[in-house]
């Protein structure tokens, strides 16, 4: 899922995620406890997962997948810590195992770090704590196929490739991966839970039931939204009608 | 830092320079100029910092999977030349990245992000990644010839091996932790910093940079 230099070099695709990581990475640096003592467990759990996603195994004929980490990261350290983590891998990768890419850095930390760090803590959110394996299952399925549309977009605006394609080439290479690195991760966690529980983090106690309410509305709007699309307007805004017709005036 | 380039700079500026030498290839428009700088630069840096050819060969093919894999809805649509295009220079920044990281001294680069203002946090989480990898590797190959020698048999690794290594990675990080507190923490080195000599190093890599973009230009 890692997108190479070379390949996007449409400007605004690639400082628009630039932006967003950028904005993602400072929430977590702020949000992060502690972040100088835990410096230490963050980078180990870093080097866990670039080991792991050095790995890679076939799929189908022709791709082959390796783990993203979220979901375990995630589990073990929390969505800001998890995010820190996610992102020393990116940088490492780009920088010294020339897998990834410089400009296209920004766009590799927002599917490979950004939305499934989110996704897997968003079901951790709404599943609660007794149901920490389905939620490493739903949330790193969830988390590879959001990185994997986010990716495809991204092409599709970047290089002209045609969105169809390659979103049904990459979100069903990816949610095979999603469903084989759930599977694994939910298991691990399981596991990690009877023998070592104090690794895996607990989540903050003030919120569930408002994170839970504010979720529920976020739902409910971006349902709205995509009812409403079928309703909305071909024809030119006000804008677009007076910038053709001033164009059109010799 | 294998070769003559060895002493160019310190690891940031050499870090700056090959990333403004990447940001160049990558932005390079399709051209016969550009594909002739984009050649020049290609081989310059092989023949400055002369890479094993160990490590191009482990990490080219990977990374060559990967660019295939990813424009090959582009080659579905029907846009073989641009998707040749594309691959090509992307191939190229990969076989710079690839030329400049096995260059690099994995201990530089932590210090070097965090002398190129990279939030220190950040920059020492990726030192500690960096520092723990090879070790975390390790790790996992002796728990995967103990599990074989005691007759386990699959081809994936089970989940007690990853819990193995977690809880194993938990207990090397605090004593990670311990000896950094007990050695008052780490700042970036002096070294590490962007000083004076470092001009004609990053002067050289933006000359090189603009006149690629120039070259792709002017020679449609």
């Amino acid at each position: 899922m890692h997108l190479a230099d070379g390949i996007v070099s449409h400007a605004p695709t690639l400082a628009g995620a630039a932006v967003v990581s950028a904005a993602g990475v400072a929430w977590a640096l702020r949000r992060a406890p502690s972040v100088d003592r835990g410096a230490a467990w963050t980078g180990s759990l870093a080097a866990f997962v670039l080991a792991a996603q050095a790995i890679n195994i076939p799929l189908v004929p022709g791709a082959s997948a390796h783990a993203i980490g979220a979901g375990l990261v995630t589990l073990v350290l929390g969505p800001a810590r998890a995010l820190l983590a996610l992102t020393a891998v990116v940088l490492v990768q780009a920088l010294v195992l020339a897998d990834g890419g410089v400009t296209t850095l920004g766009v590799n930390l927002v599917n490979v770090a950004l939305l499934p760090v989110a996704c897997v803590h968003v079901t951790r959110q709404l599943l609660g704590e007794r149901n920490l394996a389905a939620t490493a299952v739903i949330g790193t399925l969830a988390g590879n196929v959001a990185g994997a549309a986010s990716l495809a977009l991204l092409l599709s605006l970047g290089t002209g490739a045609p969105l169809a394609l390659t979103a049904g080439w990459l979100v069903g290479v990816q949610a095979l991966a999603g469903l084989c690195e759930g599977t694994l991760t939910a298991l691990a966690v399981t596991r990690l839970r009877r023998r070592a529980p104090g690794l895996l983090s607990r989540p903050e106690s003030e919120g569930t039931a408002v994170a839970r309410r504010r979720l529920a509305w976020a739902c409910v709007a971006v349902g709205v939204a995509a009812a409403l699309v079928p309703f909305a307007s071909s024809t030119p805004d006000a804008l677009e009608a007076l910038l053709t017709r001033v164009q059109a005036t010799p | 830092m294998i070769g003559p380039a060895r002493d160019a700079g310190a690891p940031a500026a050499r870090l700056l320079a090959a990333l403004s030498l990447l940001v160049a290839v990558a932005f390079a428009p399709p051209s016969r100029g550009s594909v002739g700088g984009i050649v020049v630069v290609v081989l310059t840096t092989l023949v400055a910092l002369r890479p094993s050819p160990r490590a191009l060969r482990r990490r080219l093919p990977v990374a060559a999977l990967a660019v295939a894999a990813t424009l090959v809805p582009l080659l579905l649509a029907g846009r073989g030349d641009h998707a040749l295009w594309l691959a090509g220079r992307a191939l190229a920044c990969v076989t710079i990245a690839v030329a400049v990281s096995a260059s690099f001294d994995l201990a530089e680069l932590g210090p070097a992000l965090s002398a190129l203002g990279l939030p220190h946090a950040l920059a020492e989480i990726v030192s500690s990644a960096v520092r723990q990898l090879g070790s975390t590797v390790r790790d996992g190959q002796r728990l995967l010839l103990a599990r074989r020698l005691r007759g386990a048999t699959g081809a994936l690794p089970s989940t007690e091996l990853f819990t193995t290594l977690l809880v194993r990675a938990a207990l090397g990080a605090e004593r990670v932790a311990l000896a950094r507190s007990l050695r008052g923490g780490s700042t970036p080195g002096s070294s590490a910093r962007l000083g004076r000599r470092d001009v004609p190093l990053l002067i050289g890599a933006l000359f090189v940079a603009l006149a690629l973009h120039g070259l792709g230009r002017v020679l449609p």
